[in-house]
């Protein structure tokens, strides 16, 4: 949020693509880099995230998706699998042939701990969480671009849930279909 | 008492007659608050109580975040709560002068804009004397539209994965899933609306949840409410009329405060009323307003069977001439009301019937001095009630000054709270163990009040007002209560002295600065302070409840008609509440007499999509995260977030 309104107090990322004119569509492979307390309990997994991008008014909007595989970190506890579902804003510069980017996330952190429930408690539990994203992107092509980003998240849990991870992957752009613009706009 | 009312009803003529002669409108804008359906979107108001937390002058109270009360400058918590009115149509929802606004069963996607009196006025033939929330609901276009709504919300703070571990925590609060559907047909001659609307919230929080299993014998803590409102609007030759009808059922834990904790209870509403307008001519027209309500609070399963076992039904009606010229105008009207209580109780008496005559003149000075003077007389059974309220404002060299001078008489037969009540032979408390004592009986209360505003000439994009006021109050009766705290369910319980004729003022300054630093962002910072000056010991311990200092910080960013974000900062200073002062020891501090200060931040985001026929909204309320609560033995609130979704159908965006 605090990213949200630097972004927009700085006029850094001003937009000049059209709303909603194109998809970004990116997969990367997200590593855990620090988790805090979390860390004494569990150890989240290499997970993977898939997010859309589209421009907005300012900088563009993202629908993503993280999910893990969380590794106890004590014998009397097991893992679970956790999905983080966000909707984000981001702000991108440009400084040819990277793209910068910082933006501000949040969304759903769902938990299933499976079988796991049988013992007492709940399988599904889910609890907002916020994060920070900054990213540099480098174009391959012009359709096709490699980025490393990292993120700093909070699950507002009782006990709060910090987590840093590092992420690399790519990104392939496309043209919105017409609907779509007609939807979002 | 026939001289008495003889007396006063010349009194009425005369002063309403003089000031008519002498004075000098249009509406005030002092003490009036319009929130429009787009300001109330952009806030990510699903609920009709939301608005309470953006009414600048009222210091917000509630035990299980569903049900809100208000206090203000113009009385106490424990006091008479704000009127509801929808569509011109006065409601009754109230129960012991506890009025629940989301018992109303209007729809949010059907509301054009909320009129929030702050200040004493007469409107629609009632006198305005602790706060009136007047919903309009839109006018539909030709042929068929509706709309949907749908929200849910989830506070923060759940155990997650720490339920495994030795850090778990209880499960917390989840709000909703709240739905409401609409449908309606429009013509020429006018529409017809139906809506249907339901809302459900959940009592967990660590501080309710221990009592409320308790008496409900499990752990199934939901409110529901459910209702419908259907609306007609027909025009003959130069007439309107206007048919509303509608219901809602109510599972609430209702709070009973001198008893000490929630009761579990079904409320019903029924609700009929209709108006309508005749006009004759450019300037005259004859009102009318008539109604019918069933106000009932049934059994509902509880561990300890306690049943309020109380209804009342309501009728009044009212005829109103209006003239409205260019420069002078008057409106005056007549009205009955009747109000009969259904019981198990044997009442002294259950039926009560009042008679109010008003009148309001206004006249329009040459475009630069307002005046707009009013008067009503109530006649009880037993008393007589006057009421008045002078508002002005005039303007020169672009300074515009307002005032709001009004004096105000409360008869017992229209005071709901439950000690009248008491009196009349309804012993629930005296039955339960509630020790009641009087001091002194309970009479006419009488208020003065004083409000001058003033705001220079607007420099840039920057505007400023400031306002000060004053009121007297006589004859006060003020409620205490030493509760004792029940530790093996997390109740309280305590004796109840009830003070008369307590005396003394409460005075305040309210400053407002607006700033539009450009087209697109819109702010608004208003600090108000108040306390009670020279009031007598148990009146004076009784404002302790309500915050001395308000802050707060509005900020609206409009990136385009489609989409914006909406932030809301208040801070309300720490409250006193005496009834509490045993508890704190006896419950280790976990309920404390010391309310500490609230520090709120809200932040939504509003986002229309596919042609504006869709609307997405997102709220982040206490953003910052820091636990708060409204009431010492209420809930606690930590970061709450809410979504809401709405379609609309043939219906224009308000």
């Amino acid at each position: 949020m605090l990213a949200f309104v630097a972004g927009v107090a700085s006029g850094s990322f001003a937009q000049t693509r059209e709303p909603f004119s194109t998809l970004a569509v990116s997969a990367d492979v997200v590593a855990n880099v620090a988790s805090g307390r979390f860390g004494d309990y569990w150890d989240p997994g290499v997970g993977l995230r898939v997010d859309v991008e589209t421009p907005f008014y300012l900088g563009a909007v993202q629908l993503g998706l993280h999910v893990c595989d969380n590794h106890p970190g004590r014998a009397d506890l097991r893992d679970f699998w956790s999905g983080y579902i966000y909707l984000g804003w981001m702000g991108e510069r440009r400084l040819a042939p990277f793209r910068l980017s910082l933006g501000a996330l949040a969304g759903n952190f769902l938990m299933d701990f499976g079988e796991y429930s049988l013992e007492g408690g709940k399988r599904f539990e889910s609890e907002l969480a916020a994060s920070a994203l900054a990213g540099v992107a480098c174009d391959v092509t012009e359709l096709w671009t490699v980025q490393v980003r990292v993120e700093a998240r909070r699950v507002f849990t009782a006990e709060k849930i910090n987590l840093v991870s590092l992420s690399v992957g790519a990104r392939r752009y496309f043209t919105s279909p017409r609907w779509l613009r007609e939807v979002l706009d | 008492m026939r001289a008495a009312r003889r007396r006063a009803i010349w009194t009425l003529a005369l002063v309403v007659g003089a000031l008519a002669a002498l004075a000098p409108s249009t509406r005030a804008t002092l003490g009036r608050v319009v929130l429009h359906a787009e300001d109330l979107r952009r806030a990510g108001v699903t609920r009709l109580a939301d608005i309470v937390l953006l009414v600048e002058d009222w210091r917000p109270t509630t035990v299980d975040g569903f049900t809100w009360r208000g206090a203000s400058s113009l009385g106490l918590y424990d006091g008479r709560q704000w009127q509801v009115q929808v569509d011109g149509k006065p409601l009754a929802i109230d129960i012991f002068a506890t009025s629940a606004l989301n018992r109303v069963p209007v729809s949010m996607t059907q509301i054009d804009s909320i009129e929030v009196f702050t200040l004493p006025a007469i409107h629609n033939g009632r006198f305005v004397d602790a706060g009136l929330i007047h919903v309009h609901t839109i006018r539909l276009p030709a042929g068929w539209s509706g709309g949907a709504r749908v929200f849910a919300g989830n506070e923060t703070g759940e155990p997650g994965p720490y339920q495994f571990t030795e850090l778990r925590t209880p499960n917390v609060e989840r709000i909703g899933p709240d739905y409401s559907l609409d449908a309606a047909r429009g013509g020429r001659a006018g529409f017809a609306r139906a809506t249907y609307a339901a809302l459900r919230s959940y009592a967990y929080d660590n501080a309710t949840a221990t009592r409320n299993e308790a008496i409900v014998g499990g752990t199934d803590l939901h409110l529901d409410v459910e209702g419908g409102m259907g609306r007609a609007r027909l025009r003959i030759g130069e007439s309107d009329h206007d048919v509303l009808i509608g219901g809602s059922r109510f599972d609430d834990f209702y709070f009973l405060k001198p008893y000490g904790r929630e009761i579990p209870a079904r409320a019903r509403t029924t609700l009929l009323a209709a108006s309508g307008r005749l006009r004759m001519g450019a300037s005259r027209s004859v009102s009318y307003r008539v109604g019918y309500s069933r106000n009932e609070v049934a059994y509902r399963q509880n561990a300890l069977s306690l049943d309020l076992d109380w209804a009342y039904d309501r009728t009044y009606g009212e005829l109103e001439l209006e003239y409205a010229g260019a420069t002078n105008g008057v409106t005056a009207g007549f009205g009955v009301e009747r109000t009969e209580v259904e019981t198990a109780f044997e009442l002294g008496r259950s039926k009560l019937e009042t008679a109010r005559v008003y009148a309001d003149t206004y006249h329009r000075g040459g475009g630069r001095l307002e005046n707009r003077i009013g008067a009503l007389l109530l006649l009880g059974e037993d008393d007589v009630a006057f009421n008045a309220v002078w508002q002005a404002s005039a303007q020169t060299r672009g300074h515009r000054l307002e005032a709001n001078l009004s004096y105000a008489e409360r008869v017992p037969e229209c005071d709901d709270r439950i000690w009248y009540w008491d009196e009349r032979g309804y012993e629930f408390l005296g039955d339960n163990g509630v020790e009641i004592t009087r001091h002194g009986s309970l009479d006419v209360a009488r208020r003065a009040s004083a409000d001058f505003a003033w705001r220079p000439p607007a420099a840039r994009q920057v505007t400023c007002e400031a306002r000060i006021f004053w009121r007297f109050l006589w004859d006060q009766y003020v409620e205490r209560q030493g509760y004792q705290y029940d530790a093996t369910d997390k109740s309280f319980l305590g004796p109840v002295g009830l003070f008369a004729g307590e005396r003394g003022a409460v005075a305040g300054v309210k400053l407002a600065v607006n700033v539009n630093a450009s087209k697109n962002l819109e702010t608004r910072l208003v600090y108000e302070f108040q306390s009670d000056v020279g009031a007598d010991a148990e009146l004076a311990a009784a404002w302790d409840a309500v915050a001395r200092h308000h802050f707060r910080v509005a900020a609206r960013y409009t990136v385009n008609r489609k989409f914006g974000l909406w932030a809301l900062f208040s801070y309300w200073s720490a409250t006193h509440w005496r009834d509490y002062e045993a508890v704190e020891i006896q419950s280790g501090g976990e309920y404390a007499v010391r309310l500490p200060a609230i520090a709120l931040l809200d932040v939504g985001l509003d986002k229309w999509f596919w042609h504006e026929r869709v609307r997405g909204n997102v709220l982040f309320r206490n953003a910052l995260d820091r636990t708060v609560r409204f009431h010492p033995v209420g809930a606690t609130f930590d970061l709450t977030v809410f979504l809401q979704i709405e379609v609309l159908w043939g219906m224009p965006r308000p």
